[in-house]
């Protein structure tokens, strides 16, 4: 074999060997544990905090309401839809208070006349429904329908 | 002509090959000295089936489901609490085009003309629709990540920083990305945008932090009138495997060959 040409093996050789060292060396230990990508991002991202605390961890302490807003018209609604996100509030009660205080104009994010929603669904003319009067007056938010809501 | 004050080829390869060799053998030792590995978190090693047994610290085990997300159009009221739970949850910026799911309201008239708003995701009040009389229908569709089977913005990334999990979902390595936009380019859903405070891609992470530890994703969570469903397919019993029996659904650009585990019940013709 022409000498030129065992030169020319060699570095090849030598380059095939860096180019798997420096891979070794430069892509994570879990990048190919799941596929094509690093395996450690899904704990990473799984790290972040939740800020929203569920439905169940309401049910915890305050079956009480549980039990008005099961026989109401508001019982597929997570506490936290009209009281905000609670994570802080049920990892300790005391230290932050969901707003309870909700009014008029609240109500009417989700009831107010509107002809793209639904067929069917429980509007009001937010114009002309006992205008100036709290909702709270006739429907309780958590047994809404009037006349027969509980006292909660 | 003499080569005394001037480097032969020779000389300029060895030196070449000595100094890189050097740099690289030194570099590996610091690191090594530091006790450094190149992955902060290294995930622990599953025996035996490679995905099968990798399980998150919480003992949480993603190769054990697979979600999917079924959105009820009749349901839908369109009051984008949704919109507002996912910015709450996630941090995500209030401002374009930073929208993880949005809400987009469709009027179609008589004459078959077609107008289509989603201001500021339906964070903003949607315009009141002017001469009524002439709308034949109109309806909200809220929008998200698909989390598709085969999804384009996964097989365009160029650095492996967008990622298919085990559990079906699609999420992005915010180390990873360098923030090239080809994904935001690929999504046929535009369900990706590029964050300006981490200069990389965002996108809907089906609240992966949520799911992992039993919770519902915070807008199917939020959602007031049970028009948003998430759930595993894996669960013959569970809410969603319940909306794809008793509801007939469909995905949003069948022919682009995405396999989009979005499903919506109801959907117009219109909506794309």
């Amino acid at each position: 074999m022409p000498r030129y040409l065992v030169r020319l093996i060699i570095i090849f050789v030598l380059g095939a060997v860096a180019v798997l060292a420096i891979r070794q060396f430069m892509v994570p230990a879990s990048f190919y544990q799941l596929g094509h990508y690093r395996a450690s991002v899904l704990p990473e991202v799984a790290a972040q905090e939740p800020v929203y605390a569920g439905h169940a961890a309401c049910e915890e302490c305050h079956g009480d309401v549980l039990e008005v807003k099961e026989k109401g018209r508001h019982t597929g609604l997570s506490c936290e839809v009209c009281h905000g996100a609670a994570a802080t509030h049920a990892a300790d009660p005391s230290s932050t208070k969901p707003f309870t205080e909700l009014d008029r104009s609240f109500c009417l994010v989700c009831h107010e006349k509107n002809i793209s929603r639904p067929a069917g669904f429980p509007m009001v003319d937010g114009l002309a429904h006992n205008i100036k009067e709290d909702c709270r007056k006739c429907h309780k938010p958590h047994s809404p329908s009037p006349n027969k809501g509980e006292e909660k | 002509m003499t080569h005394d004050d001037t480097l032969s080829r020779r000389d300029i390869l060895k030196k070449t090959f000595a100094l890189g060799s050097g740099v690289f053998l030194c570099t590996f030792a610091v690191k090594a000295a530091k006790g450094e590995s190149p992955d902060p978190t290294p995930a622990p090693k599953g025996a035996g089936d490679p995905t099968g047994s990798y399980k998150l610290p919480n003992g949480y085990e993603p190769s054990a489901h697979y979600y999917g997300y079924g959105i009820d159009l009749d349901k839908c009221i369109g009051c984008t609490r949704c919109v507002d739970a996912c910015k709450t949850e996630n941090s995500v910026s209030r401002t374009e085009p930073n929208f993880r799911t949005w809400v987009e309201r469709y009027v179609i008239r008589d004459d078959d003309t077609l107008e289509v708003c989603s201001p500021k995701g339906g964070l903003d009040p949607y315009p009141a629709i002017e001469d009524p009389g002439s709308v034949a229908k109109s309806f909200f569709v809220p929008k998200m990540c698909a989390h598709c089977e085969r999804s384009p913005c996964e097989q365009v990334c160029p650095v492996g920083a967008t990622l298919k999990s085990p559990d079906g979902v699609v999420l992005i390595d915010k180390k990873y990305c360098i923030g090239c936009g080809y994904c935001i380019q690929a999504c046929p859903y535009g369900c990706r945008y590029f964050d300006e405070s981490t200069r990389t891609a965002g996108k809907c992470t089906l609240c992966y932090h949520r799911i992992t530890r039993g919770l519902r994703p915070a807008c199917a969570e939020i959602c007031p009138t049970g028009a948003r469903v998430f759930g595993d397919l894996r669960e013959k019993d569970g809410p969603l495997a319940k909306f794809l029996r008793e509801h007939r659904v469909q995905v949003l650009k069948p022919h682009m060959g995405t396999r989009p585990k979005l499903y919506y019940h109801n959907l117009d013709k219109e909506v794309r």
